[in-house]
């Protein structure tokens, strides 16, 4: 039993020290803009910047050359990296900030520049690369990664998914926004604004405990790369976002802003699986039938002209999801308990072509088996 | 077995770890599903690949799979079979149903290298038999090799264990190498007529010894000869090589390489298959194709990520629906250290789509996913075989079932629909085609 309690004790203390190797950063809450469309969204994120330097992180370390010259066989791209030197983090200082909001995660990236000589200069050529994984840290609910690279000037986003998109993984790209300035003191700030919609069934902010999320940044730029969390994939050495704790009110309106978007998205869809269901009813012509379902619905191409699939599995998941949306007409009187477990159906609405699919999967599997 | 990972940061070097001979490690799969032990709140996933004889009766087949625990009964889960009344042709590509949809795989697998390993010729073709049965499983049908240099007998007898596995080898990819490197490399003021002469003769001497070997041992010379990996510039690609390429080409064979867009501006005229790590792009498909080249991926993704679903997807559909002529993914398994993942700190674990062991190797699910890409493709090629046949037919009625099958086919969204539903959708077209036409 002793034997076991220090075994048990040297496995904490070695986990702590490995832990004690890694970056934390405390993500704030701050009431940033909701949607972060416009340059004064931009204007205010650099305002926070300016008036509360503490935010920012510059534990940047050089990129190992040699790594950096083998990531010519990575596995998911081909990058284009420069010749890291030993002093060049001198010169191309390097920081990020992190807050959250109502409306989703900013993460800032600001990055000193030798080749910058003030205001109206171009950003030069560069880029980012950013890895998060969703889950609880190192704990066993960890999830893939996500694999994001900005270039610049352009502000161009990348996401290299490990997965494909389905119902528990949305690619980024659609969502992201980015935008990027110069800065008068030879410098340039780039912002990245990530909407909890895009992640709404991975969350960290939660009541009553201070989530960790991997992460990693790696700036790459003419001489090389700089590295806050590691090397690339390297999720083991990667650091931890530390996510903060929200307050019920601030959690609920995070849910109320996902819920109602998921609705609207819901009915834009619903209604074109409508449509071509009284189509089935009238028994339109399959030309017809099969170009509204490219137009309106990637789902509809797999169940044209099945009227018994359609009654049989897609008229009583409407109808249930009918219920929710009595729910959704009554969102401003639920009690936070309601709240959540109306939240718990976001995916019924927001995967409403993937769970589609799904069902014809079954039906024809059934219908295989019947023959 | 347990692997221990080491503490984040400590990669180990390649000088610092003793090399891992599989050839002669006593490390192989087990002949029969060993027991797991299973921890309350844990889920385990089996997977379970049920052959079915070719000479199966079409119908519902019913099973029981048994869950003992500690021995005793635990429960059942009932296994139900369908088999369905057609075979699967090859692949054929989307663009074009004569040419064939290549699965071309980058591989290690040399008769010296593995009796280098082995230390017995015995042991190292019946290792090098069951990778390639393991290959053709796995719808794998065009391994690269072996390529030719002076190594007679071990070339002319790893083209026989390749036969003997069931391997098609026509063509043959990479017979030998269409790449001289001693002219290659010569820098420019010591690029001599002579020296190009003593390239050139001992270039067409190697090429022609593995002509006429392939021909006696397969009895056909349809054979790609690989040029310099990953070429970029316009001196290596269109100043150093198509002199050598030329001499291939006027044998009857073909030149495979691999590169980016540099090798279609300097050498598209010259080069018959182009093996390209970029992101998958049909207009880069088209390109080659307005040539008669082809074009292959040997990424997205390289092996490594051991995540079945992106293999099964971008191997099969995603590539064949954007016109490419296969996969040539880089690769079966790479170098020594195999089962070190963690050997290489800027890497993604090893490039391992297989394990291999003392007696095969040893699969993972990444490639199971694989198979079933390429078996995507497969039913894919017959729907439009089919649904070609209907098109033909004199019916306006068949002839409109053939194209609402295309149609179908064209209309889905490859990169993000359910493959097991599109692979039902896909049946359920076969079947009411078959019936249609009579079969």
């Amino acid at each position: 039993m002793l034997l076991t309690l220090l075994f048990v004790l040297a496995l904490a203390a070695g986990t702590n020290s490995a832990l004690a190797q890694k970056n934390f950063y405390d993500c704030k809450w701050e009431n940033i803009s909701t949607h972060y469309l416009n340059s004064s969204d931009f204007n205010a994120a650099c305002k926070l910047m300016r008036d509360n330097p503490e935010i920012l992180d510059f534990r940047f370390a050089p990129y190992d050359q040699k790594d950096a010259a083998s990531l010519v066989t990575d596995s998911t791209l081909q990058r284009a990296v420069g010749d890291t030197k030993g002093n060049a983090g001198d010169a191309r200082k390097t920081a990020f900030f992190s807050v959250c909001a109502e409306g989703g995660w900013l993460i800032g990236v600001y990055c000193e520049e030798p080749l910058l000589k003030g205001k109206g200069e171009k950003v030069p050529e560069s880029s980012f690369e950013i890895f998060f994984a969703p889950g609880t840290g190192d704990e066993l609910k960890n999830e893939c990664y996500y694999q994001l690279i900005v270039e610049l000037p352009a502000a161009k986003l990348t996401d290299y998914p490990y997965m494909s998109e389905g119902k528990d993984f949305r690619r980024l790209k659609d969502y992201v926004r980015i935008k990027t300035s110069v800065l008068p003191e030879g410098a340039w700030l780039t912002t990245i604004y990530i909407p909890w919609e895009a992640l709404y069934d991975k969350i960290p902010l939660s009541l009553d405990k201070n989530n960790l999320w991997r992460f990693s940044i790696v700036r790459w730029g003419p001489d090389g790369g700089f590295s806050w969390g590691g090397k690339v994939h390297e999720t083991g050495a990667a650091g931890y976002i530390r996510w903060p704790r929200p307050t019920e009110k601030q959690l609920a309106n995070i849910y109320r802003n996902i819920i109602n978007g998921a609705w609207k998205k819901y009915q834009t869809e619903v209604s074109a699986i409508s449509a071509n269901m009284s189509n089935l009813v009238r028994d339109r012509s399959f030309a017809e039938a099969s170009a509204e379902a490219a137009i309106e619905s990637r789902a509809l191409a797999n169940q044209q002209a099945d009227k018994e699939f359609f009654d049989s599995k897609i008229k009583p998941m409407l109808k249930e999801n009918d219920a929710i949306g009595e729910q959704v007409q009554k969102i401003k009187t639920l009690k936070f308990s309601e709240l959540e477990l109306l939240y718990s159906k976001v995916g019924r609405l927001s995967n409403c072509q993937y769970l589609i699919s799904e069902a014809r999967r079954d039906y024809l599997l059934g219908k295989m088996f019947k023959k | 077995m347990s692997i221990i990972p080491p503490a984040p940061n400590t990669w180990t070097s390649e000088k610092d770890t003793p090399k891992f001979n599989y050839g002669i490690e006593p490390v192989r799969d087990a002949k029969i599903l060993q027991p797991v032990e299973m921890r309350t709140g844990r889920c385990q996933q089996f997977w379970i690949t049920v052959k079915v004889p070719e000479e199966a009766a079409e119908g519902v087949y019913n099973g029981t799979l048994k869950l003992l625990a500690d021995g005793k009964a635990l429960g059942e889960i009932r296994l139900a079979l369908r088999v369905l009344p057609f075979q699967l042709p090859s692949p054929k590509t989307h663009y074009d149903l004569t040419r064939d949809y290549y699965v071309v795989l980058f591989n290690h697998c040399s008769l010296t290298e593995e009796i280098d390993l082995t230390k017995n010729q015995a042991a190292a073709e019946k290792r090098m038999l069951a990778e390639f049965k393991n290959m053709k499983d796995h719808n794998a049908l065009h391994p690269f090799g072996p390529c030719y240099r002076n190594n007679r007998e071990f070339f002319v007898r790893q083209l026989e264990l390749m036969k003997e596995s069931g391997l098609p080898c026509r063509p043959l990819w990479n017979a030998v190498s269409s790449a001289n490197m001693k002219w290659i490399l010569a820098p420019d003021e010591n690029r001599t007529p002579d020296l190009f002469e003593e390239c050139f003769s001992n270039f067409k001497k190697l090429v022609d010894e593995a002509f006429d070997l392939t021909k006696k041992t397969l009895g056909h010379c349809e054979v790609y000869c690989y040029g310099f990996d990953e070429a970029t510039s316009y001196r290596s690609l269109a100043v150093s090589q198509p002199p050598f390429w030329q001499y291939i080409q006027s044998k009857g064979g073909k030149i495979v390489t691999s590169g980016w867009d540099n090798n279609y501006k300097f050498v598209g005229y010259i080069e018959d298959a182009h093996l390209q790590a970029s992101v998958i792009d049909q207009q880069r498909a088209d390109r080659w194709h307005a040539v008669g080249g082809r074009i292959l991926s040997y990424a997205s993704p390289f092996s490594g990520p051991e995540n079945p679903e992106l293999f099964r997807r971008n191997k099969g559909l995603r590539m064949y629906k954007a016109n490419y002529d296969g996969p040539s993914t880089y690769q079966y398994y790479e170098g020594h250290h195999i089962w070190n993942e963690f050997l290489k700190g800027a890497r993604y674990r090893n490039f391992n789509l297989v394990y291999p062991s003392i007696d095969g190797v040893i699969d993972t699910i990444a490639w199971e996913g694989y198979r079933e890409g390429i078996d995507d493709v497969r039913y894919a090629t017959l729907l439009k075989m089919l649904a070609a046949e209907a098109m033909q037919s004199k019916s306006l009625e068949i002839q409109y079932e053939g194209k609402k099958a295309i149609v179908w086919l064209e209309l889905l969204d490859e990169l993000s629909e359910n493959l097991d539903t599109v692979r039902l959708e896909m049946i359920e077209h076969i079947m009411g085609l078959r019936k249609i036409l009579g079969k």
